[in-house]
């Protein structure tokens, strides 16, 4: 398949809204001096303020590393994305990291909570991290554990936690700071089917009520039939994007 | 079988063992050689870090072989060819005259071949003399006169460039002279030295030129002037006799020495039994001191280097743990597709086995840049940087520290490998954190039984055998051993604080506590060990379970800065998530602070009590003088006029004057000791000049004590010296006495007198039995008025040495030697502290343990949250906001560290200083600027060598980090 063809029905990127995302002939190559792996080899996307758009495909299509280029964890190889019509490229290291802070939620399949703090702790570090005040900022975080369940865990740190839980608390410190963009990488792959449930139903009802834009890597299609939009993925190219049967 | 070979048996037997087990699974032994392999850089940090122990045994048993080559060099040196000196005593114990002809006798015998193991005899006369240097003006009061056998002696004369010179112009009033001599009145070939004998005989020596102070010249270090035998005869007075004798055993220079017994029992049966033939076997004796001192300073050293020891095995135990942590996952899935526990152990062991092959080895050889510190620290000291010295060891020490540094970390890696080996299979492999499991609980319970139960058997020693150790150690273990069996009940906290907190009370005892249940207890070095361990352990306790305390409080004292806030977090949550560990590097840092801190406090009370202690000691006189011959008085006045006319006027004050005689001390119970009299004129007694240490109850003042003396002849003073010393159960004069003993005094006379101690004085600078000038020269009329005593102005510009000097070359023909207390004082307390400081360098280097231990520490932080660090990264941590998070967690374990000890340190030196006796001779002065400096470079250093991974950790790309890969 050509890449013109591959990315024709996606819309074309020239004036991004808030919350939109462009990426436009995105290249990403893994060097590792033996071989050189092409991870992504030209991808154009264009993503819409308040959209929830599922990222599939099979094992090693560079979802997972589409979204860490997305979200500015990845450096490209060539390309660019432009974020509220901001080129990703134009910023240095410190800039992207305070916009990741600033605009931008996690949510991991590892749940990737820090071992060492609390449920609350873990919540409020984006807070901390946007120079909240310490009160405020356990305030807002208690809000969120309220919002997805957990109050009353608080004060648990994850290993204390099961994994739905723990993911739920991942999902808090995603939106505590009100990010204009949540990207999940496998959200539920460590759940079990009625647990990734719940977990979906609750980031569909973040993105309706909050218009958050979500982009949620998945290979389970259970999951990705929620999101408003669906982008196949193969051979580090979009296969195709399609609006998914009604939930 | 000697030590070496003890513990290389043993390692054998290690090996062995080791080696089977490995034959037998050798799927275990690959898995441990690929795990070394796999990290070769992480490899090496674990191989440094563990080879502290070995190097600081090595650097400790080669500092000692050092200082045996050193001296035994020496000794080599100063006796050459002489294995043995004969000379004889008289009656009186003083040095006695005897005919050559004994010379002749001993010659005629080698000669016939009846002593087999001598090759060489020679006789010698010794006597003083005082000389002037007529160019130089320049006077030495304490020079002695030689009188040798030209062209037969057994030692040689070398010159300036160590090769034996000719003397055979050495006849009459022309002598060869040695370079301390030379050095004490500037004298050069061709001088003219106007002398006086101990008999008042002037004499005028022609200099011939001048020896090398080496064999003959160097002879028991003294300044002389070697003259022709039968000259020194003739102004001696003692013609045909000499009173020495210098024999040469059979064989070489270097192995003569090895007949010595055999060639005195020769000497005996050629030698009559009269006179009173004293046999000097100074070339052997000399050799075994030399192994003695070294040996002694050896054991020393190891027994400092016990606390880095210590230390390394805390920190072997740490990066066990941590290569456990690191391979949980992995060791999890090993156990879960049938691996036994027991193969987890032997796999560990067998990566440990490679580690502590390698740390010994090359640890053994790292001890000799030890030693090198050590020894030229030493040589500064003890010659200000004049002794040279050349680093020598023996194989054997490198073995030894080898064997027993591999022992050790083997022990230490066997124990570790069982500790980590005990893991929940699914946790493991899920790598979530292991509870507190029923059987943790069990083994707190194990624990506290055997704290119990060795603190009770620890008290039972030290009340039954006055052993500090056991009196320290026991009721502190028994503490913390109920704390644990009460953990099961309540939580931790309490009882763990109270009962760290009492064993940090209990040690430092302010209040005498162990005193006033156990009684007094006596301890030596040893406790230096036990009190640091234990000091260290409660307080390391103290802090770790009351650590959220402190998080609280540093988050509420430094947290305040909002963009500080969430580095504040996590740098300070991940330390105290890791109790085990932390705990251990805060162990580690301050057990080698607190060494460090101790030396360097008793540095600064020997310094700070020049003051003091020359107060005791002086008695208020500044200069005290020994004559070989009496002054009398109108010489000593007109004489005394004239130093104070050369150096100022008044310069002298006043003086006293005190008899001195030969004794013999017999106390019941102990052994005859040769203790001199002393008889204080009635001036010094009156108005009570020396301060006593204790006195008998029934005097209300040390002035009614004193003068108890003038009334009641059958009563004495002791020096201080009789009593034990503070810090072992030995005197420093060898007898043992207190106030209320009778003693008997007997003269060289056999004159014999009982008299009562009422007073032990302060000082200890004169030894002696001290008693009224009048009874002692009614006791014992070989008593002497030779100990002067002087009081001076201290007049502006004057220095007391500048009078010292002077009042030495006015009286020079009375052979007056004079010390300024002060300066003696002063030099003795300097070289004190230097051997503390050189100390607190050789312990310093055990904080290389403490650094090496928080930088693997630091290097398997960044590997084993490296996807913690991705997403820090990705919530919005800056890259600076991560390097100073690591920074900060590692200041914060180091400086932690560093407190404890620093605190501890302080407070068992207050404990020294108030129970040790540095109360009263000494200030407690804290020698800030010494411990900042040791401070800041253990931090700073901490910080360099934890900056590399630290940035490692901040340039992690989150993308990168957040992948499972490592």
């Amino acid at each position: 398949m050509s890449r013109e063809k591959a990315s024709g029905g996606l819309e074309k990127a020239s004036a991004p809204a808030k919350g939109a995302i462009v990426a436009k002939q995105v290249v990403k190559t893994y060097d590792t001096g033996k071989v050189k792996v092409e991870a992504l080899r030209g991808v154009d996307l264009s993503v819409k303020e308040g959209d929830m758009i599922a990222i599939m495909g099979p094992s090693g299509c560079g979802k997972t590393t589409l979204l860490n280029c997305l979200s500015g964890l990845d450096d490209l190889s060539g390309g660019e994305i432009y974020i509220n019509g901001k080129p990703l490229s134009g910023m240095n290291d410190r800039e992207r990291t305070r916009y990741r802070a600033e605009k931008i939620g996690f949510i991991f399949q590892a749940y990737n909570l820090l071992p060492v703090l609390t449920s609350a702790e873990n919540v409020e570090l984006p807070l901390l991290l946007a120079g909240k005040n310490p009160k405020e900022a356990r305030k807002l975080a208690l809000e969120a554990l309220r919002s997805v369940g957990l109050e009353e865990w608080s004060a648990h740190k994850p290993s204390e936690l099961s994994g739905g839980q723990q993911q739920r608390v991942t999902i808090a410190r995603s939106f505590v700071n009100r990010p204009e963009i949540v990207f999940g990488d496998e959200p539920t792959g460590n759940l079990d089917s009625e647990s990734s449930k719940d977990i979906m139903g609750l980031l569909k009802k973040l993105n309706k009520e909050n218009k958050q834009t979500f982009i949620i890597v998945t290979h389970d299609y259970t999951v990705g039939r929620m999101a408003d939009k669906i982008v196949m993925m193969k051979d580090g190219l979009i296969e195709k994007e399609f609006v998914p049967a009604p939930y | 079988m000697n030590g070496l070979q003890q513990l290389a048996v043993l390692v054998a037997i290690v090996l062995v063992v080791v080696g089977i087990l490995a034959a037998r699974r050798r799927v275990f032994a690959r898995m441990a050689i690929r795990s070394i392999l796999r990290r070769k850089k992480y490899s090496v940090i674990v191989v440094c870090g563990l080879l502290i122990a070995t190097a600081m045994i090595s650097g400790s048993l080669v500092a000692g072989d050092t200082l045996d080559y050193i001296i035994a060099r020496e000794v080599m040196t100063n006796t050459d060819e002489v294995d043995i000196v004969v000379s004889a005593l008289n009656e009186t114990g003083d040095e006695a005259y005897f005919n050559y002809t004994f010379v002749s006798q001993v010659a005629a015998s080698i000669g016939a071949g009846t002593s087999p193991h001598m090759d060489k005899v020679s006789g010698a006369l010794r006597g003083y003399l005082a000389v002037k240097n007529l160019r130089t003006g320049l006077t030495f009061s304490q020079g002695g006169i030689f009188g040798f056998e030209v062209g037969a002696t057994v030692n040689p004369l070398l010159d300036s460039d160590g090769v034996p010179a000719k003397i055979e112009d050495v006849s009459g009033g022309v002598a060869v002279i040695n370079s301390r001599l030379a050095d004490e009145v500037d004298a050069q070939a061709g001088d003219t030295l106007a002398g006086i004998t101990d008999n008042g005989f002037p004499v005028m020596i022609t200099v011939s030129w001048v020896a090398k102070d080496t064999g003959l010249a160097n002879w028991d270090g003294s300044a002389y002037a070697f003259v022709d035998l039968s000259y020194a005869q003739s102004i001696i007075g003692q013609p045909g006799m000499i009173n020495r004798i210098d024999v040469s055993c059979a064989g070489s220079k270097s192995s003569g020495y090895k007949v010595t017994d055999q060639a005195i029992a020769e000497l005996q049966q050629q030698l009559p039994a009269d006179p009173d033939f004293q046999y000097d076997a100074i070339k052997a004796d000399g050799l075994e001191e030399a192994k003695a001192v070294s040996d002694m300073m050896s054991q020393l050293l190891v027994l400092m280097s016990s606390f880095a020891i210590i230390a390394g095995a805390a920190l072997i135990v740490n990066i066990f743990v941590m290569l456990a942590e690191e391979r949980k996952t992995e060791m999890g899935i090993s156990r879960a597709i049938g691996m036994q526990r027991g193969d987890l152990t032997q796999t560990f062991m067998y990566e440990g086995v490679v580690y502590a092959l390698a740390a010994a080895g090359v640890g053994a050889f790292a001890g000799l840049g030890i030693a090198m510190v050590v020894m030229s620290g030493t040589a500064t000291i003890i010659s200000d940087g004049g002794l040279q010295f050349t680093l020598n060891w023996d194989w054997a020490s490198l073995g030894i520290a080898a064997c027993a540094g591999f022992l050790i970390t083997m022990l230490t890696v066997v124990v570790a490998s069982w500790r980590v080996s005990k893991l929940n299979i699914v946790r493991a492999i899920r790598d979530i954190p292991e509870p507190v499991s029923v059987r943790t609980a069990r083994r707190y319970l194990a624990l506290g039984i055997a704290g119990i139960v060795f603190g009770v058997v620890a008290s039972i020693i030290g009340a039954a055998q006055d052993e500090a150790w056991g009196v320290s150690a026991g009721p502190s273990l028994m503490a913390l051993g109920v704390a644990l069996l009460l953990a099961r009940f309540v939580s931790f906290r309490v009882p763990l604080s109270v009962a760290s907190a009492f064993v940090v009370f209990y040690v430092l005892d302010p209040f005498n506590v162990a005193g006033l249940i156990f009684g007094p207890s006596e301890g030596g070095m040893e406790m230096f060990l036990v009190s640091g361990l234990l000091l260290v352990s409660g307080c390391v306790i103290l802090v770790m379970v009351n650590s959220d305390f402190l998080l609280n409080g540093l988050m509420a004292s430094f947290g305040r800065k909002r963009s500080l806030l969430p580095v504040f977090k996590v740098a300070t949550s991940y330390p105290m998530n890791k109790k085990f560990r932390t705990g251990l590097s805060i162990f580690m840092f301050a057990l080698i602070m607190f060494t460090v801190i101790v030396m360097a406090m008793i540095a600064s009370f020997q310094r700070e009590s020049v003051e003091k202690t020359t107060q005791q000691l002086s008695g208020g006189y500044e200069i005290l003088g020994f004559s070989m011959l009496e002054i009398p008085a109108s010489n000593l006045t007109v004489g005394l006029e004239l130093v104070n006319e050369s150096v100022g006027a008044g310069a002298i004050m006043s003086y006293d004057i005190a008899a001195e005689g030969p004794a013999t001390l017999i106390a019941p119970g102990q052994d005859e000791f040769d203790y001199p009299m002393i008889g204080f004129s009635d001036r010094m007694i009156s108005e009570a000049k020396y301060t006593l240490m204790r006195r008998a109850p029934q005097y209300s003042s040390d002035i009614d004590a004193w003068n108890a003396l003038l009334e009641d002849h059958s009563l004495v003073i002791m020096d201080g010296s009789v009593i034990p010393s503070q810090f072992g159960p030995t005197t420093f004069s060898g007898v043992s006495l207190d106030v209320g003993d009778v003693v008997t005094i007997r003269t060289p006379l056999g004159t014999e007198a009982n008299v009562t101690i009422v007073g032990i004085m302060d000082q200890y600078f004169i030894s002696g039995v001290f008693c009224s000038h009048e009874f002692l020269h009614a006791i014992n009329p070989l008593a002497k008025d030779t100990l002067l005593y002087f009081e001076t102005s201290h007049l502006p510009g004057v220095a007391d040495s500048d009078v010292s000097k002077r009042m030495e070359q006015v009286f020079v023909e009375y052979g007056l030697t004079t010390m300024v207390v002060r300066d003696t004082v002063e030099e003795v307390m300097t070289m004190v502290a230097s051997v503390m400081q050189l100390m607190e360098i050789f312990l310093g280097m055990g904080l290389i343990v403490g650094i090496a231990g928080l930088g693997i520490i630091t290097i398997r932080n960044v590997a084993e949250r490296r996807q913690e660090i991705g997403v820090m990264r990705a919530i919005g941590y800056q890259r600076d906001m991560i390097l100073k998070a690591f920074l900060l967690e590692t200041s914060f374990t180091s400086l932690l560290g560093i407190i404890v000890g620093t605190l501890m340190g302080l407070g068992i030196s207050y404990t020294i200083f108030e129970w040790g006796g540095f109360a009263k001779m000494s200030e407690f002065v804290i020698p800030w600027g010494e411990i900042l400096i040791v401070f800041a470079i253990a931090f700073v250093i901490t910080l360099a060598a934890t900056l590399p991974p630290s940035r490692k950790a901040a340039r992690l790309a989150p993308a990168e980090a957040l992948r499972r890969v490592d």
